[in-house]
């Protein structure tokens, strides 16, 4: 509840800073919007050209567009700039100012990494995705399935937005290590069944980008079994998890600059 | 006016080494970039069970991607930061100095692209004759070349232009969002231009974003004849001219508008 008046206090005030420059809101909002549409374009240039990827006709491979969309304008929308703000913050010398607040320096942070901004890529993210569902044929059990995915998938990206948080606290400037993370989701937006079987492992348990898209997807459609849903959401806490200790060790080792 | 634009130019690059790191990761992401292209296009050649799509045979299609990213690092420039120099005032320190903006912001270009290429350029160039072994003809890594600094040019000029906006945005990045991914896919750097319908391709014919990626990505490929080259490389030089003038005029109209007291 504490967590949540914040949260609404911190979109206000963003609220009020980018009305002060609403055009640029706008067009920024429409750019982003337009940016994610590439994946959904892609898909239509692809299918119109070939027969696509095996295995996946036209609606399905929309339907993996559709739910990244949505789930990395979740992720945007709450926490992928964590690290950013963690980057300034060291940067600027003004990292102690997180941890004199009485809240969780974590919950803070997350806080005021909001980024209402996303929220049309996000809408237009499900649009994508249920139209596709629709057009694809989805299972009730399916649906839940999904759910659940998204769930464990949100949480995996929380994870590395807190490790590469931690990682600016150690080093400092760790800005590429985002920029890199952040354009490796890029293979989650295909099948994982091009890149082989030491692909698809490596972009399941070792680099989970998969789990954003490519396996909801797959839940939707009725093909997943239950085993790898135990093995996904395993995954999912056990780099949760993690993260937190990994956040812990970097606040634990955090030496003010203060005199 | 050589020593003071020498001075720049080395200035730039020295400012670029503190961050190689940020270069050799960027390397990385290229690379895996290019990887993945690899993948998806396999994948999508072997399915579909085809020699050539649009007249691209798979080699061809992943080489396109490679050298297109090795185009697209060469002629991307970043103007986010122009936005912040405004509405810092830190703009009005650069005005004083004894050099025109536009030759000052090119300098500083072309320094940054000594260090991609040193940094980027040659790691994915080592990957992409790893994977492809690819062969090229002496005349067309010289019209490539030629062509990719003209490229250099009207990619620098554009975005010099549009980086201006925040003269009377005072905010720009919005802009530039809604620019960047539009110029995304009509450059060429999503898709090879000839994936597109005849009708879309018509359209962006008109436009310069093709010359600034994959017209010259086209050349190095060998799939555009001598004499087209010529015709090629004579609208790029079009472009620069017509961008070269809006430049200047939209700068003598920018200082005239700038406030620049700062935040």
């Amino acid at each position: 509840m504490k967590l949540l008046k914040l949260w609404s206090r911190w979109f206000n005030l963003w609220w009020q800073y980018e009305m002060a420059y609403r055009l640029n809101f706008i067009l920024r909002c429409t750019g982003l919007v337009f940016y994610n549409f590439i994946g959904p374009l892609l898909a239509i240039v692809i299918y119109s050209i070939s027969s696509g990827f095996p295995g996946w006709s036209f609606e399905q491979f929309l339907l993996i567009q559709g739910i990244m969309m949505t789930v990395l304008g979740i992720a945007h929308l709450l926490f992928t700039n964590a690290p950013w703000i963690i980057s300034d913050l060291v940067r600027n010398g003004e990292l102690d100012n997180l941890f004199i607040r009485p809240i969780s320096p974590l919950r803070l942070l997350f806080c005021w990494a909001v980024d209402p901004e996303h929220i049309p890529q996000l809408c237009a993210g499900a649009l994508i995705a249920v139209y596709a569902a629709i057009k694809a044929g989805v299972e009730a059990t399916g649906v839940v399935n999904c759910i659940i995915l998204i769930l464990a998938a949100l949480a995996i990206l929380a994870a590395f937005m807190i490790i590469l948080s931690a990682l600016t606290i150690f080093t400092v400037k760790a800005n590429a290590l985002i920029d890199f993370f952040l354009r490796i989701i890029a293979f989650g937006n295909y099948p994982l069944t091009i890149y082989g079987p030491i692909g698809a492992f490596l972009f399941t348990f070792i680099l989970p980008v998969g789990i954003i898209a490519y396996y909801p997807a797959q839940a939707l459609l009725g093909q997943i079994s239950l085993r790898i849903l135990i093995e996904l959401i395993s995954a999912a806490i056990i780099f949760f998890s993690l993260s937190l200790a990994i956040w812990r060790l970097a606040i634990k080792k955090y030496t003010s600059a203060g005199g | 006016m050589i020593r003071k634009t020498k001075a720049i130019f080395i200035k730039s690059i020295k400012t670029g080494i503190a961050y190689k790191f940020e270069f050799w990761v960027w390397a990385g992401i290229l690379s895996a970039l290019f990887l993945l292209q690899y993948f998806i296009w396999t994948a999508i050649f072997t399915h579909t069970g085809v020699e050539q799509i649009r007249g691209f045979t798979l080699q061809q299609t992943i080489l396109y991607y490679g050298l297109a990213m090795i185009v697209g690092s060469l002629t991307y420039y970043d103007v986010y930061n122009f936005e912040w120099l405004v509405r810092s005032g830190s703009i009005l320190v650069r005005l004083v100095k004894p050099i025109h903006y536009l030759l000052r912001s090119f300098m500083n270009f072309l320094g940054s692209k000594v260090l991609n290429f040193t940094f980027q350029i040659i790691p994915l160039s080592i990957l992409i004759w790893l994977v492809l072994k690819p062969k090229f003809e002496l005349a067309q890594l010289c019209f490539g070349a030629l062509s990719i600094l003209l490229a250099m040019q009207i990619s620098f000029l554009f975005w010099w232009i549009i980086g201006r906006s925040a003269v009377w945005l005072i905010k720009s990045r919005g802009l530039i969002v809604v620019i960047d991914g539009f110029i995304w896919v009509a450059s060429g750097a999503l898709v090879p231009l000839a994936f597109f319908p005849q009708a879309v391709q018509k359209v962006l014919a008109y436009m310069p974003f093709q010359y600034v990626i994959y017209v010259p990505t086209k050349i190095l490929l060998g799939q555009i004849t001598v004499s087209w080259i010529l015709h090629i490389l004579f609208i790029q030089i079009l472009w620069i001219i017509i961008l070269l003038v809006l430049a200047l005029f939209i700068w003598n109209k920018a200082i005239q508008a700038l406030e620049a007291v700062g935040v």
